[in-house]
């Protein structure tokens, strides 16, 4: 379970690292 | 100062600024895709390894490709990391029997070689398996550095092009990084610390009878003891050139099978800086004007050199505390003075202090010396070096690429305040590239200064620090200090392996990294999209003594606004303390 746990912070902090390149590209091109 | 020590220093600059330039050109060569003298041997391995992974080298990427694969890549490695040490136990390579890491722990060593920060809260021979450390961790000391060599050449790309949409191609340049400049370096370098002593062996530890016999607690007689050895050479090389700083054992370069002899510590702690001070003749070369290079290279190594001077005199001051004791600290004939406590003799003060200095100017943090037990303001110099954002040489890669930030803000406040176009090698420093800087620059402070706080103000976090007043606040201060640059050094004061500084640190450590090469690759697109713009009477010229002094200026500003206050209340109101004669 506490394995689970931090395999899916990893996962969350990968998506929001994705997000995050999303957003400023969308910023350069505004 | 001893003249000794001054003629140590003197040596140790002049190679390492001799090697800067071959070496920076060599690194160019590479990058540019020029032919070099390894390229007989290692281009069919090259393209072995594109057609391996399905890359055409030849396809280039835009920015958020660029970061895209850079990050996918990166949290790959963090997950095969934790996997080998959740099940180490039932893998092969583990002579000593080394059970499974635990879940925190193994988040936390994950986290920390992912972002070639390093951090170690574990003792590497009671551990990690001969397995775990070398297809795990220095399996990760090579990609990790190499990654961020990567980003720092997509930077360099993104000034040196103009109109243009692609900054290179993160696989290649990954690639390119490990095959002919980190594998090559490092295999060299692993059989000139094989040949001082450290160790490389598979066979399991070694138990030898004691040369006195003593006894344990109990009272019972103890006659041998068993000695660590392993593959160590292998990690220890990458380890060092590659700015990652884990040692194969617990004490790091202070075990004697990890750095035995003077040469062997000399030889080290040139590979701290060497990679990091010859990227900026690379970083000249690349940009088409190496006086650009040169002149990055000057501000950091006279922002060096004055912290190194404050650390080696301090130390060679000695500490109040031990005069107090009655200990003589002043350097004769028969000894080499000074504060020597937790200090190895066959290094002393010259030595010990050139290494923390060096390894927290880059985000090294291996370490030959306890910085715990220099005296506040000695150790002062290494917390304030990872504070200034690993800049000064900093780590492979990630050092140029955040100084390059502090020089894109250098050039924006220079040209506001007098009133010049603020440009860069001849592009238009702009409100986005102000704002990804200022990110770049403000992340890592913010990380530092929220997880000390929040660690200072709950239970988990302070039971932490082995020490009361302002010397366990400089624990805990140094240790998120370390982990939020992706340092990895340790104060050696702090017992972080709970689950609060594993959690809390590992996501520091994710945030340090990834959320400052990302904004630094918006810069390198952003850039790399724009047209060149040539110089004119309005341009500030960023080759120059004054420029090269403004950036000091910049850098240092920054460093003791975000700062000044937390170092206050710990090594300065210590110092203070000590000269009182009331010590923690």
């Amino acid at each position: 379970m506490y394995d689970l746990g931090l395999i899916i912070l990893s996962v969350v902090f990968l998506l929001a690292s994705l997000w995050l390149i999303s957003g400023f590209e969308q910023l350069r091109g505004s | 100062m001893t003249t000794n020590g001054i003629l140590q220093l003197l040596l140790y600059f002049i190679v390492l600024l001799a090697l800067a330039k071959p070496l920076g050109a060599y690194m160019a060569r590479v990058y540019t895709g020029e032919r070099t003298p390894l390229a007989r041997v290692l281009r069919p391995v090259e393209r072995w390894v594109y057609r391996m992974i399905g890359v055409d080298p030849s396809a280039e990427m835009p920015w958020h490709a660029y970061a895209g694969a850079f990050m996918v890549f990166s949290i790959a490695g963090l997950f095969m990391t934790y996997a080998f040490q959740r099940l180490q136990a039932i893998l092969p390579l583990n002579p000593a029997g080394l059970g499974a890491v635990s879940p925190d722990l193994s988040f936390n060593t994950a986290a920390s070689f992912a972002t070639n920060t390093n951090w170690q809260s574990y003792g590497g021979e009671s551990t990690m398996s001969y397995l775990t450390q070398m297809a795990a961790l220095a399996k990760e000391n090579f990609i990790s550095a190499a990654a961020g060599m990567a980003v720092l050449v997509a930077f360099i790309r993104g000034l040196a092009r103009h109109t243009a949409k692609t900054i290179g191609n993160f696989w290649v340049d990954l690639t390119r990084t490990v095959l002919y400049i980190l594998i090559p370096l490092s295999f060299v370098f692993a059989l000139v610390l094989v040949s001082q002593g450290v160790v490389q062996t598979f066979r399991g530890y070694q138990t030898v009878p004691l040369v006195q016999a003593t006894k344990d607690g109990d009272g019972k007689p103890v006659t041998e003891q068993v000695i660590a050895v392993g593959p160590a050479a292998s990690q220890i090389a990458i380890k060092q050139l590659g700015t990652n700083g884990g040692g194969f054992f617990n004490v790091n370069s202070a075990h004697p099978f990890e750095n035995p002899t003077p040469w062997s510590n000399f030889l080290e702690v040139l590979a701290i800086l060497v990679i990091s001070a010859a990227l900026c003749y690379t970083f000249g070369v690349m940009v088409g004007d190496t006086r650009q290079g040169w002149a990055i290279l000057a501000a950091m190594t006279v922002v060096f050199i004055g912290a190194l001077a404050v650390a080696v005199i301090q130390e060679q001051r000695g500490s109040p505390a031990l005069t107090a004791a009655g200990a003589d600290q002043t350097a004769s004939a028969t000894q080499a003075g000074g504060n020597m406590e937790g200090k190895d003799v066959r290094f002393g003060i010259t030595n010990s202090a050139l290494w923390a200095t060096a390894t927290t100017a880059a985000s090294n943090g291996s370490v030959n010396s306890m910085h715990d037990s220099f005296t506040p303001l000695g150790g002062l110099i290494p917390l304030w070096m990872i504070q200034l954002g690993e800049v000064i040489y900093g780590g492979v890669g990630s050092g140029l690429y955040g100084m390059l930030a502090f020089v894109i803000v250098a050039v924006f406040v220079a040209g506001l305040m007098v009133g010049r176009t603020p440009e860069y090698l001849g592009k238009k420093i702009e409100a986005y590239e102000m704002k990804m800087a200022s990110l770049m620059i403000l992340i890592p402070v913010a990380l530092v200064l929220v997880c000390t706080a929040l660690a200072v103000a709950t239970t988990a976090g302070r039971a932490g620090a082995f020490n009361a007043g302002p010397h366990g606040f400089s624990e805990i201060l140094y240790g998120f200090s370390s982990m939020s640059n992706n340092n990895g050094s340790a104060f050696a004061g702090l017992g972080a392996n709970t689950p609060f500084y594993n959690i809390v640190g590992g996501i520091a450590m994710l945030f340090a990294r990834f959320w400052l090469a990302i904004p630094a690759l918006a810069i390198a697109g952003s850039l790399a999209a724009k047209k060149r713009i040539p110089a004119g009477a309005g341009t500030l010229p960023t080759h120059t003594p004054l420029f090269i002094f403004w950036l000091i200026g910049v850098v240092l500003v920054v460093g003791a606004l975000s700062f000044i206050p937390a170092l206050a209340l710990g090594p300065i109101v210590e110092h203070l303390l000590l000269a009182r004669g009331i010590g923690f």
